[in-house]
């Protein structure tokens, strides 16, 4: 789950990591409002979970209900911008990057630095029994041009990171930028962050939960609750429901290799048990583009006919209206296969058995090159 | 012969007392494999279908000899539960258990390697088969038949539905491994190649893999230099845009050497027969690899 950027900092903060201090608004006006009482000049941030980093200085009321105006018109990353943290702006001299991520070839976890404009971040490999060690931190603070008086802030606020990040079950943890602030009163604070946490940790991150009140699920994959359902939604036509991720990405694959006909809309992955809760919920997520539906289902011992039983029940009760492929797979599936051959038949040609995934493939491009959309 | 386990592979089932543990225990014995033991803290002495439970993994150890354990314990607990078996000497762990936070995945793989005692297959396993000898963990009891293909996938249902239709062309696997779907997994596709490529009665591999990660990458790094048996694989997931994260917490793709595309490209220079749909898989095993001439 990612975290907005006010969420994050909100968590950075309790870990004792340095933040500038801002206030969320959800309107132009109440941006203009904040900046006429509190900062001026002002930092307005778009709140979007994107990587993309869109924020603009306002240093009136009238010109941060305008520069609000705008962004709550626009997107960013593809996702509608909601809601602004406007923060007080602070003059700096230079900017870094310092993350914490989990690297999957490499099996470990990464502490990583680099200034900002450079392209090639600096890392160093964090023993998970250990963790950050001081001399790792100072290493990476030597390579990058910051001057070795901010080498013990940079050190704490790395192994503060560290924390952050193990506290809170992290995936990734990004302090971007770390900014250098301009003299007097130099020092190194947490301009913007990004938090990622590992969805199978929430279960005991509770203040993270109470922390994220909002749908911040937006356009990431969201588990369904009950059925353990898995929906990512691509951009093309065709959707296709399947049990298990392997199937459902098999499935998708013979889908968009007819670019010219179709493209992957809705993944639906079923994990778990084929029961009709579950099968009925994937139905209730498909998008209203969907032009046709491959239905690819791998069948345990003797589970073939009740299966197919299930399929039909509920395309009578969604009164589906689109074509749709069923393959199943598995042993001792022909009863399975008479019975959807049967309603295809005699009930509505809407829906066709395909065999093999090579038939899957060739019942799709029948349906959807005689039923012009 | 066989690789990780076979008819005198002796298990113990942690959490056997439990909705899950105690569901495929039942369906394991039906299928023949030999489960001497099962471990629920507070339920030692009671018994499962002639089983005796322990307490704890050292004592059911001691009393049972068990040399394999498979983990059905709930998420917060599944992890002290290996600590637990490796700590009592247990060799192979099959851990089935899904929705493991990864650092505690992690640190768990840093220590195991670090002992070099213990192999552990998953997390988020379905399990290993020996057909007609042993099956350790979710695999349903499909009609695996015995015979020379050793398979290993990340993902459960498709791998099933290519046994199946192996099955059908009666073609037969020596074992079937699932490494699991999560990111970081105790045993990966390289040590599961490794031990295909020294077992006598596996004369090629079928490998099914899927975008996210890189473990298909270093698993053609791995053939290209050690492999000399045939080997077959589908890397599902072409249709995956970057960044997206499908089902399997393993199967995001965060840069382009994670894509199914990369892993393709890098299986076939490693001379990989490559597959674009799952039945191409058996195709090829008969057209290719001759399987049933072996």
């Amino acid at each position: 789950m990612r975290l907005h950027e006010y969420q994050t900092k909100t968590l950075f903060e309790r870990y004792g990591i340095p933040i500038v201090n801002g206030i969320l608004a959800y309107s132009a006006a109440e941006a203009a409002e904040i900046v006429a009482t509190r900062y001026q000049p002002a930092i307005i941030n778009a709140q979007v979970l994107s990587d993309e980093r869109v924020f603009r200085k306002a240093h009136s009321p009238a010109e941060a209900e305008q520069i609000a105006t705008d962004l709550l018109n626009s997107t960013v990353g593809g996702l509608a911008v909601r809601h602004l943290l406007v923060e007080p702006w602070s003059p700096i001299q230079a900017e870094y990057a310092l993350a914490i991520e989990f690297d999957r070839s490499q099996n470990a976890m990464i502490l990583a630095a680099k200034p900002i404009g450079s392209a090639e971040f600096f890392r160093e490999v964090i023993d998970p029994f250990l963790g950050v060690q001081i001399f790792q931190a100072r290493y990476l603070a030597s390579k990058l041009d910051l001057s070795s008086q901010y080498w013990n802030s940079f050190i704490d606020i790395a192994l503060k990171l560290y924390q952050c990040f193990i506290g809170c079950d992290a995936l990734s943890a990004r302090i971007l930028p770390l900014a250098l602030t301009m003299p007097p009163q130099s020092r190194l604070i947490a301009l913007g962050g990004r938090l990622h946490i590992d969805d199978n940790a929430l279960y005991r991150q509770n203040e993270i939960q109470k922390l994220v009140t909002s749908p911040v699920l937006d356009s990431e994959t969201s588990p369904g609750m009950e059925a353990r359902i898995h929906t990512t939604n691509c951009l093309g036509d065709v959707a296709c429901i399947a049990n298990g991720t392997g199937l459902a990405m098999a499935t998708a694959d013979i889908i968009n290799d007819l670019t010219n006909l179709c493209g992957i809309g809705s993944i639906i992955d079923i994990d778990g048990e084929l029961t009709y809760q579950a099968i009925d919920k994937a139905f209730t997520l498909l998008h209203q583009s969907t032009r046709a539906i491959v239905i690819n289902f791998f069948c345990t011992k003797d589970t073939g006919l009740h299966i197919a039983d299930t399929i039909l029940r509920i395309i009578a009760h969604h009164q589906i209206t689109i074509p749709m492929i069923v393959r199943l797979g598995g042993a001792n599936l022909d009863t399975a296969y008479q019975v959807l051959n049967a309603y295809s038949a005699n009930d509505s040609d809407l829906l066709v058995t395909a065999s093999t995934f090579d038939d899957m493939r060739h019942q799709l491009i029948l349906k959807l090159t005689d039923s012009p959309s | 012969m066989s690789i990780l386990i076979n008819a005198d592979t002796n298990f113990l089932i942690q959490g056997i007392t439990g909705r899950e543990g105690s569901r495929h225990t039942l369906k394991m014995l039906e299928a023949g494999t030999r489960i001497v033991g099962g471990v629920t803290p507070e339920k030692g002495g009671d018994w499962l279908k002639g089983i005796p439970v322990f307490d704890n993994v050292r004592t059911a150890v001691q009393a049972t000899g068990a040399n394999a354990t498979i983990v059905f314990v709930g998420v917060a607990s599944a992890i002290d539960a290996i600590y637990e078996a490796a700590d009592a000497g247990v060799e192979l762990i099959v851990c089935v258990t899904e929705g493991i936070p990864i650092v505690d995945t992690l640190k768990l793989c840093t220590h195991l390697r670090k002992e070099g005692k213990t192999r552990l297959i998953g997390p988020n396993s379905p399990g290993i088969v020996t057909p007609h000898q042993s099956y350790a963990g979710i695999v349903p009891n499909l009609a695996l038949t015995p015979g020379k293909v050793g398979v290993v996938a990340r993902s459960s249902s498709l791998a099933y539905d290519v046994m199946t239709l192996m099955s059908k062309a009666n073609i037969g696997q020596s074992t079937f491994v699932g490494v699991g779907g999560d990111p970081v997994v105790g045993t990966t596709f390289v040590d599961i190649l490794a031990l295909f490529e020294e077992d006598h009665d596996t004369s090629s591999i079928v490998l099914i893999g899927e975008s996210g990660g890189t473990s298909e990458i270093e698993a053609a790094n791995f053939i290209k230099a050690h492999m000399t048996k045939p080997i077959v694989a589908y890397i599902a997931g072409r249709a995956i845009p970057t960044g997206i994260r499908i089902g399997h917490p393993g199967a995001v793709v965060t840069t382009q050497q994670t894509t199914a595309a990369a892993k393709i490209e890098a299986l076939t220079t490693a001379d990989v027969l490559i597959a674009r749909t799952p039945e191409q898989i058996i195709d090829l095993l008969l057209d290719s690899v001759h399987i049933s001439d072996q």
